[in-house]
């Protein structure tokens, strides 16, 4: 199959791509608002897992596809071209008047809450990380990621009015 | 009290089907491998290689991209050229055709344009990457006995977005005599884009990737097609006509335009070329004129050419080339001010046929704001200035035929 490549490696490759890619998509999603961007970073992500499947040690894929994931994120949305919004439909307004605490409405905030706080809580909040698994996926320290959640849900409070947000402190992985 | 992660959960609610592909993924995995194999591809530098057929012919091997498609226009005798082309057949037969979002799903469409244009197979493959992403652009680009050069751009998923074309363009607003767009209306943008794999040449001030190695291969929105036909005045109008109506055909079954865009009544419903469009512009930036949209909207593209060409003095009479240009195209939104004091810029994508037409006479400019043209012809004819003085280009929709846009300069 693939040259120097293992017929097995690439097996187990795609088993474990075909179980996770739904999770990363998700994550992919919350990390920048858009369904096909997101296809974008996960198939990135998988990509760049591929290469290095033999090279990854066992149980760290998802870890490694994780950063992958983050850091093209929060790469894209530093170019100046990712500040705009492509759309099918026009006029559509790019600020919701009354935000509610609807799937729209979180997401329009989370994109509000700049690439790496939104990267930190989404990490975080979402995926359960813990502070030093967080860190570890942003290549930063820990002290970075708790400032950078405290700012990040700082911002989302703020966008999200009218009610409070709780979330569990630690994570559960 | 709301649990974040319920909060951030609710966002998923609307998730379409995924588009990703572990398969594909190998095989980009495999191309990056190669790439990272051959000397001319070091530093990131994106190079298309002429191979097969192109070798066959005797066509000189091209470092660059953007000279392809000049290379096949200028090099006599050449039949066709098929400049770069994954075999991974494996990967190919994974994927449907109906969903040209990924490598995999162009590589397919563009066997079935090989096939069906009874292009000979090419029994090797090379990669290009360029830096910062990849960019999965296939390319087929071949000249008809009768003189007519087709070039077909596949582009594969990649981290582009349409929006990318516009990033730099500064919007400008509409011109007051343009009438208040009504309730159900589309209000027209400013600045127009028209998505093409040599976009990055035309950005203004010259965009993140060097221009010469952009060109050609930065590709159309994900998943997208541009198919451009082209001919100089010695070939009949309804040749050139034939031809593209030839691609668009081959193409129908087995893709999908724009598939992703809802608001399209029947995007799959390509209506046939009938006739030549006359329009012009050039690729840099320049004054043109659109039509209103309450014009324009209700323009079928017989009476947009028609009023092109009244509106110029009919200097159609004059034209020496013209090309028709499959793809998207992106119209942008002038910003939206939010309450935050910042600025979104919207954008809308739509299929459409680009119609351009050459002139040997000069326009004046007409004013306005400027026009990014970026069709695959772009590379290869623009800097040719013997081609004509200036281009008219018509825009049409794709799904409804009716012309979107009228431009001049």
């Amino acid at each position: 199959m693939g040259q120097g490549h293992p017929a097995a490696d690439d097996g187990g490759f795609v088993a474990w791509a075909t179980v996770r890619r739904r999770a990363l998509r998700h994550t992919a999603y919350l990390l920048c608002g858009d369904w096909h961007r997101a296809d974008d970073l996960v198939q990135e992500a998988l990509v760049r897992v591929y290469q290095r499947w033999r090279r990854i040690a066992a149980g760290k894929a998802d870890a490694y596809a994780r950063r992958v994931l983050v850091t093209a994120a929060v790469d894209e949305s530093r170019r100046p071209w990712r500040r705009e919004w492509a759309s099918e439909v026009l006029p559509e307004s790019a600020h919701l008047d009354s935000p509610s605490m609807t799937g729209a409405a979180v997401l329009a905030a989370l994109r509000q809450v700049p690439a790496r706080q939104r990267a930190v809580l989404v990490l975080r909040y979402w995926e359960d990380l813990s502070i030093e698994q967080t860190a570890a996926a942003l290549n930063c320290s820990t002290g970075n990621v708790k400032s950078q959640s405290a700012r990040g849900l700082a911002r989302l409070r703020d966008l999200l009015p009218g009610d409070e947000l709780t979330y569990h402190e630690e994570g559960v992985r | 009290m709301t649990d974040l992660r319920e909060l951030l959960g609710s966002t998923l609610t609307d998730e379409p089907e995924s588009a990703i592909d572990p398969y594909a993924a190998m095989a980009t995995g495999r191309t990056r491998r190669r790439a990272r194999r051959h000397r001319w591809l070091a530093g990131g530098t994106a190079a298309a290689v002429v191979l097969g057929v192109g070798a066959a012919v005797g066509l000189p091997r091209l470092a660059q991209p953007g000279a392809t498609t000049a290379g096949v226009a200028k090099t006599p005798g050449a039949t066709f050229l098929l400049d770069w082309r994954v075999t991974e057949p494996a990967v190919r037969d994974s994927v449907a055709l109906d969903a040209p979002r990924t490598l995999t799903n162009l590589e397919g469409a563009a066997e079935r344009i090989q096939q069906t244009l009874a292009l000979p197979a090419v029994s090797d493959a090379q990669p290009y990457r360029l830096p910062g992403a990849d960019r999965g652009v296939l390319q087929l680009a071949y000249r008809t006995a009768d003189g007519v050069e087709v070039h077909v751009v596949l582009a594969g998923s990649a981290t582009m977005s349409a929006a990318a074309s516009c990033a730099k363009s500064d919007p400008v607003p509409p011109p007051p005599e343009w009438p208040n767009p009504g309730d159900g209306e589309r209000p027209l943008g400013s600045a127009m884009c028209v998505r093409g794999p040599d976009v990055a040449t035309t950005r203004p001030g010259g965009g993140r990737l060097d221009r010469t190695v952009a060109a050609d291969v930065e590709p159309l929105y994900r998943g997208a097609i541009s198919v451009t036909v082209s001919s100089d005045a010695a070939v009949p109008a309804p040749t050139t006509v034939a031809a593209a109506n030839a691609v668009v055909d081959s193409l129908r079954p087995h893709v999908v335009f724009a598939r992703d865009s809802a608001s399209e009544p029947d995007s799959a419903q390509v209506p046939t070329y009938t006739g030549p469009v006359a329009s012009t512009t050039r690729d840099r930036s320049l004054g043109m004129s659109l039509y209103p949209p309450d014009v324009a909207a209700r323009l079928d593209w017989h009476e947009a050419l028609r009023r092109c060409e009244h509106e110029s003095g009919g200097f159609c009479s004059d034209s020496v080339g013209w090309t028709i240009s499959y793809g998207l195209v992106t119209l942008d939104n002038p910003a939206t001010i939010n309450a935050d004091g910042t600025t979104t810029r919207q954008v809308v994508r739509r299929p459409a046929y680009v119609l351009q037409r050459w002139s040997q006479r000069s326009c004046p400019g007409l004013g306005g704001p400027p026009i990014h043209m970026a069709s695959p012809s772009a590379s290869g004819y623009a800097a040719d200035e013997s081609k004509g003085q200036c281009r008219w280009t018509v825009i049409l929709d794709a799904g409804t035929g009716s012309a979107l846009y009228a431009v001049s300069d």
